[in-house]
Formats: structure tokens, C-alpha cells, sequence
């Protein structure tokens, strides 16, 4: 079975090498980008099938993340937020934007890797 | 060489103290040294920091792939995931050894901890404890250096090591304040029996932050069950007792209502406050004569509050203890609390006393109003009468006109409308008055005689001189006329406001327009000098009706479907001025500097394009003119009541143009609008049915008037005037060109300017002849033969000037309308 391409934008190294580890555990093939740069140059050359982003990122935040992808490249992949509490705000904009979903801090992996699943399973 | 005296003496008392050369050097060299150690001290302390950072985060990236090994580690994992895990079991033993690999594995831990959550979050709380990296906690703990045992504290609180319990507790009543705090928390957090402990063994005050604290942690227990936090109540730590009452009042434990009754007898303030809002909260009924006993030796805010609990929990047979207190209570708030803790439970016992119109009779109150409302009934049909009305009223019956005022605020609105802008009108007629008193020797035409002056001394015509003269002429006619409008209008208003039976007479509002002319014939007989100045005026217009004629024939000679004119085409050349704006003031620029090659160039160039435009466009079609009413535009701004305003404004000076502009109203979405335009147009039709003027009767004025020569010939043209609906019958005289609407004029004009300009393209050589000067002089008209005609450019500018006095009313028009 081929595994699914995952681009998992997080600046918290820690977090994103926890993510990752319960992620390629899950069965996807994922991509680290620790900040919104690497996220840019990723999508230049690849296309994943599902992106994970974290809000507050440097140089390209998750909202700019999302404008990008739904306006610039066109693109429907399934976009999952992952914002700290509190930020209800940003996770409105996001959704307006064209997030699929969201995922609030602390994160439990579990879930994560849960709903990543259920959005690839809708496409 | 002369060396130049001091002019100063030394004073012993001010003189510098004697320092030694060697003590500032040693000094210098002192502190230079100080700050070179402190900047290396600085750099090197720095540069430890970022390497210990760099290391540290080198570290992380090498253990965090561990440690999520670690966490995620499942039991039913394959062989060689086993293995691995074995193996890296192994491999980070080896790095516990040292205790920079225990202190990064520890922070890993807890930052990972404020990331993860869930099943994730009690992983790594197992892990760490696995690790044995809360033994180094542990040793914190033994520290004299207090941040270090608080962090050990924090740590293990963070990490729930429940083990560090009974070791933290100690900690409580610890006498530096930090780790004290630190303890409190920690042992709130760890067990759930930690808060009475808390409670029953501390000795130190309890900070409101750190109440706060506890009882956000208390919030966030799951499956707590709080204690009975009365058996605190009874606690010698007034805090204590403050923290359980209002834990009491979080957890709604509302067994101990005698406690909280006894109380409200405290002395301090802030128990009794929280024990009142307890009882308050719980509805203690039987609270109630203890707070009436302790209500007079308490403090306002506590009485306010007494009087708020009483208000919620009171009977009737405590408004007697709050009449007492509302007689012998001299505090306001208080006396005032208490009338509104009486009606509270009496309502509408006390009713508003304070700023209450005595005067108004109560009964006759419904009377009042419609009597009232039927006078604005027919004060909405009349506006002259209802500002009589109103004015009136405000002298007499003061209290029938702020009913009435406060009834339709329309109403008020456009009386006020009105007298400010009586107010203003009169104002600008003062200043003006004033501004002409002043400036006795500028008269209106003054500008005749330079200019004869000028020919006089100059044998050639200047050209400059020519336009400076005209310029002079719209000035000094643009404030007479304007003057004269204004008190025009001025009167015409009072006097509709006066006079109902206006409406048989004949309608004077637009005199404003033609008054420029029309003045200058009425007045003729009555004073010599003024009599001067607007006989010329009046000789000019002759002239440019001559002048006219010439043109008109012109422009019939070049354009051979001159059949079109005026009905047809003008409202399209209207159209087309408007929107060249920029054109004409090209052109106007292009006459002003003197460059009037370009200037025919452009007035030619465009006419042409006009009318190639419009004979393309409109072969088949046969537009009606209907003037444009300056209302319309006014109405693209307005709202519905400044629009209502303005339909009475059409009605008072409104004339034909306003019937096309009212009649597109009566399809206004707005059925006010719409119901007010046709009434106003039904009111205008009125006014204007008996003095329509017919071709006829305008070509008997034209005969009449100035005789064959100044008539127009072309019936083409008479009926351009009939078309245009202005008023004749108050203009004897020069009622073609006052007839027509402002913008026909202007584009008339300016038509024929472009004709006449293709033949002689501003060659100005504008005199008079010595006869004409002296007949200016005597105040009398002169004869056109007095003028010498040089050339053809002298209609030039005859018809510039005219062009100028005609545009002005509109210009008036739009002064005066902002």
C-alpha cells in the first residue's frame, strides 16, 4: 500500500519530531518543515497529500499557509490546523480561509493522527 | 603688543579645589580598566549562554528522537521494533550518566508535557519518573538556595511525582515566601486531601493571587470532592477564613448558614462582605435581623451592601427598618439605596420626584395633544404658515411648543432649517452692504470709462486691457447682481411666510435670474447715475441681440440641418458642456493667457465634434428639452426630509425646468417623496398655467421692444425661447436672452463664439466712439451707431461680457447652494 504524503509544518522542533515519529508510526510518509520557507519551497516542488500546520509560524503562518494553497496554487488538499487555546480568532480566519480542520494545543497525537486519517478518507 | 587687562577677578570661595595630575590619571585608568572587565565580563558570560543554549538544543535534536521512541512504544510492537527499543533503553542509560544529558532529557520532558496531552501527557510523567530523573528534583529540594528548591518543587509538581508529597508539605509554612507559595501549590496539586491540609496547617497570610491560584487548581481536579470548608470557618487565620467562604460560595455549600450569620458580626470588613454575599447568594432568611443589628456600625460600602441583601431577601416588615434608615441616614448612597431597596420590595413606592415639570397638568394632557397634532397636520401642508405658526408659538405658548416639538421632530428640523437660514441670508446682505459702503468709488461701471481711457492713450487696442476690463465687469457685476438677488430672495421669502395670498400675484422668485437686465430698464427714470450704469448694460445686450442675429445666420448658413435647433439638440449640448468641463476651462485658460489661436482651435475643433456627434447619433430621435432644475442635484445628496424641504423650496422659487424634475419624482421608490412632488407639481402647475408665454407673445415683445432690427427673425430660434419656458411677463425687455435657461445661454453663446471664431480668431479691437462715452457719462443710452465698428471681434466681446453676466445667476445659484 502506498503511504500517504504528509507535510507537517511545526516550529517546535520537539513537537514536530514527536508528531513525526506518531505519524510515520501511523503509516504516512512525512515531511518536517519548521518554518514557513520550507513549507513554501516543499510545495514548490511537491504536492502532499494532506498538510498539518501549525499557526504561529516564522516567516509564513498557517493563515498565510492556507491563503496560499486554496488561492495561489489552487489547491484543495486537506488542511488541518493546529493552534494553541485561546486563538479562536486565527482558527476562525483559518476556516474562512479554507481550512478542513483544526486541532488545539497540547496536542494528543492519537487524535491527530485520527483526524488526519478521517480527511484523507473524505477526499 | 598690548596684552588687555582681565576684566575679572579670582574669588577664593569659588576657586577649583587643587587636584593632583597623577590621582586623575590613576583614576582614569581605574575606572577604564572597570569597564573593560565589565564588557569582557559581559561577552564572556553571553557567549557561555549561547553555547550552553546551542549545546542544549544540539542535545534535544539527538535525544528527541529517543524519547518519542520511548513514548510511543507499544507492547505488541514487531521484533525488531523491540530491539530498537531495547537498544536505545540501553544507549540512553549511558547518557543518564551524565548529568547535562539528565538535564536536557528533563527539560524535553516538560516542555513536551505542555505540548502533549492525553494518554501522551502520562507516558512522558512515566518516562521521567522511569528515568529516575526526579531524583535530581528530589536533590533540588535539599538546596539552601531558595529558586532552587522552588524549582524542584515546580518539577515535581509538573511531573505529578505524588511520591514528593509528603516532602513538599513541609515546605507550607516555610518563611521565604517563593518556595512557600511553590509548596502550597504543589501540595493542592499532588493529592486531593492537599487542600485541607493546606488549610488547616498554614499560618501565613493567603494572598489574593494566590487564592486565585488555588482554586484554579482546585477547578481543574477531576473527580474532587471538596470538603466541607465550613470546618475552616472557625479558623484563627482570618485568611483561611476569608479562602473558605469563599470556597463555600464556589462549591454552593450551603450548610453553614449560622456560621456565615455570625459572621457578618466580624470585624473585619472583608469577611463581612463575603459572608453577606454568601447569605445573599443563598437566600439565608434568617440572616436578616442580624444585618439590620450590625447595619449602623458598619462602613457605607458594607451598609450598600446590607441594603442590596436586604433588598433580595426583605419583607414587608422591613420597610419600616429602611423608612427609619432613609430619615436618619445622611450618606446619599445609603439613602438612596434604601429607597431603592423599599420599592424593591414595595414597587413604586417611591416614584421620581427630582426635575419633574410641576406645571404640567396631567388631565388636560391628552387635550393638549390633539389639539397639537391637528395644527401639525395642517402645518405640514403649509410650511409659510407653520413657520409663522411656529415662531409665534415660541413667543406665546412655550408649553404647547415643546409638546408640539417633541411630538415631530420633522417639524422642528425645518424651523429651525428656516430661521438659520433667514439668519444667514441677512448676514450676507449686511456684510455685503458694509463691504459696498466701504468701497464708495467702485462702482459697477467703472470698468467703461478705463477702458475708453486706455483707447485713448493707446492708439492700438491692447488686448490684455480688453480682458482685464471684462474681468473687472463680472466682478462688479457678479456683486451687484449678487446683492440684489440675495435681498430678492430675502424678501420673496418673508413675504411668502406673510403674505397667503401670494399665489394670485405674479411670480417674482425668478426675477433673480434676468435682474441683471431687467433692473437696469425698470429703473431707468429714477436715478440718473444708477440709470447710467444699466442703460449700458442694457445697450450691451442690445448689441449682443444684434450680434446674435448675425451668428445665428451663420451658423444656419454652415449647418444646413439647423432644423434641429434647440428643441432638438440642445438638451444633448447641455449634456455635452457638462461633461467637458475640462474643456472649457481649456479654453477659458487658452483666452486668458492670450493664446487664442488655441483657443479657437479648441472651441472649433470641439463644436464640430459636437455636432457630428450628435447628428450621427440623433437623426431619428427627437429629444425634449426640459432645462435642468439645480434641485436635481441637490436631491442625489438629500435624505427623505431634506428632501420634503426642498420640494417646498421648488414650490416657493421652482419654475419650469422643476415640472420635468417633479414629475421624474413622482416615481421616487419613497412614497413621502413621491406624494409631496405631486402635490408640489399640482401647486407649480398652478403658479405657472397663466404665465406660459407664447411664441407670439414673445415676438410682440421682441418688436416692441427693441424694434425689427434687434428681433429675431428666425422663428427656429423664437421657438428655442418658447421651449425654454422662462417667464415673460415680468421682463418688458430683453426677454429672449432672459428667457432662455442659463445653460442655453451659455451654450448659445458659446456656439456662437466657435461660429465666429472660425472667421476672426480673437483679433480684439473693442473702442468707443467719443459720442458714446459722453452719452455713458450723461447717464444716457446710447445709439449702436456711436459705436465704431473696427471689426467684427467687438461682438466678440460683447458676447464674452454677456456670456459672463448671463452665466452669473447660475453661478449665484451654485454659490448659494454650497
Amino acid at each position: 500500500m502506498v503511504k500517504k504524503n504528509l507535510l507537517l509544518a511545526e516550529d517546535d522542533e520537539l513537537l514536530a519530531s514527536l508528531l513525526d515519529y506518531r505519524l510515520q508510526k501511523g503509516g504516512y510518509n512525512v515531511h518536517v518543515a519548521n518554518d514557513g520557507r520550507d513549507v513554501k519551497e516543499y510545495l514548490r516542488r511537491a504536492t502532499p497529500d494532506i498538510i498539518v500546520s501549525d499557526i504561529m509560524m516564522p516567516y509564513f503562518s498557517g493563515i498565510e499557509l492556507i491563503d496560499y494553497v486554496r488561492n495561489q496554487l489552487d489547491s484543495k488538499i486537506p488542511i488541518i490546523i493546529i493552534s494553541s487555546a485561546g486563538n479562536e480568532e486565527n482558527v476562525l480566519s483559518a476556516f474562512e480561509l479554507g481550512a478542513n480542520d483544526f486541532i488545539s494545543k497540547p496536542v494528543s497525537p492519537s487524535e491527530l493522527l485520527v483526524r488526519v486519517g478521517r480527511e484523507l478518507n473524505k477526499q | 603688543m598690548k596684552l588687555i587687562s582681565p576684566t575679572y577677578h579670582g574669588f577664593t570661595l569659588i576657586s577649583a579645589p587643587k587636584i593632583h595630575m597623577d590621582l586623575l590619571w590613576d583614576l582614569t585608568i581605574l575606572f577604564s580598566g572597570l569597564g573593560i572587565i565589565f564588557f569582557l565580563g559581559v561577552f564572556i558570560f553571553r557567549n557561555r549562554l549561547s553555547a550552553k543554549a546551542s549545546k542544549v538544543a544540539g542535545q534535544k535534536k539527538i535525544l528527541a528522537p529517543i524519547i518519542s521512541n520511548f513514548l510511543f512504544h507499544e507492547t505488541d510492537a514487531t521484533k525488531d521494533e523491540n530491539y530498537e527499543y531495547i537498544k536505545l533503553k540501553i544507549e540512553i542509560r549511558d547518557l543518564l550518566k551524565t548529568p547535562f544529558n539528565r538535564l536536557v532529557l528533563t527539560e524535553i520532558l516538560l516542555d513536551l508535557k505542555k505540548d502533549l496531552s492525553g494518554d501522551s501527557r502520562n507516558r512522558i510523567y512515566k518516562l521521567y519518573q522511569d528515568l529516575e530523573l526526579h531524583l535530581d528534583a528530589f536533590n533540588k529540594l535539599r538546596s539552601w538556595r531558595w529558586e532552587v528548591v522552588s524549582k524542584g518543587i515546580l518539577e515535581l509538581t509538573q511531573m505529578r511525582v505524588l511520591a514528593a508529597y509528603g516532602f513538599i508539605k513541609k515546605f507550607i509554612n516555610d518563611k521565604r515566601g517563593v518556595v512557600r507559595k511553590q509548596a502550597q501549590i504543589a501540595t493542592v496539586t499532588l493529592k486531593h486531601e492537599g487542600i485541607a491540609y493546606f488549610l488547616d496547617s498554614t499560618r501565613y497570610g493567603i494572598s489574593e493571587w494566590q487564592q486565585l491560584k488555588l482554586l484554579d487548581v482546585l477547578r481543574n481536579f477531576e473527580d474532587f470532592t471538596p470538603p466541607r470548608f465550613k470546618a475552616w470557618l472557625t479558623s484563627k487565620n482570618r485568611d483561611v477564613v476569608l479562602f473558605a467562604i469563599r470556597l463555600i460560595k464556589h462549591y454552593n455549600q450551603n450548610d453553614a448558614n449560622k456560621s456565615l450569620i455570625e459572621l457578618v458580626k466580624h470585624r473585619n470588613d472583608q469577611i463581612k462582605s463575603e459572608a453577606i454575599q454568601c447569605i445573599k447568594d443563598f437566600g439565608v432568611f434568617e440572616a436578616a435581623p442580624v444585618l439590620k443589628s450590625v447595619f449602623r456600625n458598619c462602613s457605607v460600602d458594607i451598609k450598600l451592601q446590607i441594603l442590596d441583601t436586604i433588598s433580595s431577601l426583605g419583607k414587608a416588615q422591613d420597610i419600616e427598618f429602611l423608612q427609619i434608615i432613609l430619615n436618619k441616614e445622611s450618606n446619599f448612597l445609603v439613602k438612596s439605596k434604601a429607597i431603592s431597596t423599599i420599592n424593591a420590595i414595595a414597587p413604586e413606592t417611591y416614584v421620581p420626584t427630582e426635575g419633574i415639570d410641576k406645571r404640567i397638568a396631567t388631565k388636560n394632557f391628552e387635550n393638549n395633544v390633539e389639539d397639537n397634532s391637528t395644527q401639525l397636520t395642517e402645518d405640514m401642508n403649509n410650511k409659510e404658515i407653520q413657520l409663522e405658526d411656529s415662531l409665534s408659538a415660541s413667543n406665546h405658548e412655550e408649553d404647547s411648543k415643546d409638546l408640539q416639538n417633541h411630538l415631530d421632530p420633522e417639524v422642528e428640523d425645518e424651523i429651525i432649517f428656516d430661521l438659520c437660514f433667514m439668519e444667514e441670508l441677512e448676514d450676507i446682505l449686511t456684510e455685503f452692504n458694509e463691504s459696498e459702503d466701504q468701497e464708495v468709488n467702485y462702482l459697477p461701471l467703472d470698468f467703461l470709462p478705463l477702458i475708453s481711457e486706455e483707447e485713448e492713450l493707446k492708439s492700438t487696442v491692447d488686448p490684455k486691457t480688453v480682458e482685464n476690463s471684462d474681468v473687472e465687469t463680472k466682478e462688479i457685476l457678479e456683486e451687484e447682481s449678487f446683492k440684489e438677488e440675495l435681498e430678492a430672495i430675502l424678501d420673496n421669502i418673508k413675504t411668502h411666510s406673510a403674505d397667503d395670498a401670494y399665489e394670485g400675484e405674479e411670480d417674482t422668485e425668478l426675477e433673480f435670474l434676468p435682474l441683471v437686465v431687467e433692473s437696469n430698464i425698470e429703473e431707468e427714470s429714477e436715478d440718473l447715475a444708477v440709470a447710467a450704469d444699466k442703460d449700458i448694460l442694457a445697450m450691451e445686450v442690445t448689441e449682443e441681440e444684434v450680434v446674435r442675429e448675425e451668428k445665428n445666420s451663420n451658423l444656419q448658413n454652415k449647418i444646413p440641418q439647423v432644423d434641429w435647433l434647440p428643441e432638438q439638440k440642445l438638451e444633448s449640448f447641455e449634456t455635452k458642456a457638462k461633461n467637458s468641463i475640462d474643456w472649457m476651462a481649456l479654453v477659458s485658460e487658452s483666452e486668458r493667457a492670450g493664446n487664442m489661436a488655441q483657443s479657437a482651435a479648441l472651441n472649433s475643433s470641439t463644436w464640430h465634434e459636437n455636432i457630428e456627434g450628435e447628428e450621427n447619433n440623433d437623426d431619428n430621435s427627437t429629444p425634449d428639452f426640459y432645462g435642468f432644475s439645480i434641485f436635481q442635484e441637490l436631491f442625489r445628496t438629500c435624505d427623505t426630509e431634506s428632501k420634503l424641504i426642498l420640494l417646498d423650496e421648488i414650490l416657493a422659487v421652482g419654475d419650469e425646468k422643476e415640472v420635468h424634475f417633479l414629475k421624474t419624482l413622482l416615481e421616487d421608490s419613497d412614497k413621502k417623496v413621491s406624494a409631496k412632488a405631486e402635490s408640489i407639481l399640482k401647486e407649480l402647475h398652478k403658479l405657472l398655467a397663466p404665465e406660459m408665454p407664447d411664441e407670439t407673445t414673445i415676438e410682440q415683445i421682441h418688436t416692441n421692444g427693441q424694434g425689427a432690427e434687434n428681433t429675431y427673425s428666425d422663428k427656429e430660434e423664437t421657438k428655442v425661447i418658447s421651449s425654454v419656458n422662462m417667464k415673460s411677463g415680468s421682463f418688458p425687455d430683453m426677454e429672449e436672452e432672459n428667457m432662455k435657461s442659463l445653460e442655453y445661454c451659455f451654450l448659445d453663446d458659446s456656439t456662437n463664439e466657435k461660429d465666429n471664431n472660425e472667421k476672426h480668431l480673437y483679433e480684439l479691437d473693442f473702442e468707443l466712439m467719443d459720442t458714446a462715452l459722453e452719452v455713458i457719462k450723461m447717464g444716457l443710452q446710447p445709439d449702436k451707431t456711436d459705436y465704431k465698428e473696427t471689426d467684427k471681434e467687438e461682438d466678440k466681446i460683447f458676447g464674452s461680457l454677456m456670456r459672463n453676466i448671463i452665466l452669473f445667476p447660475k453661478k449665484l445659484k451654485e454659490k448659494f447652494n454650497g
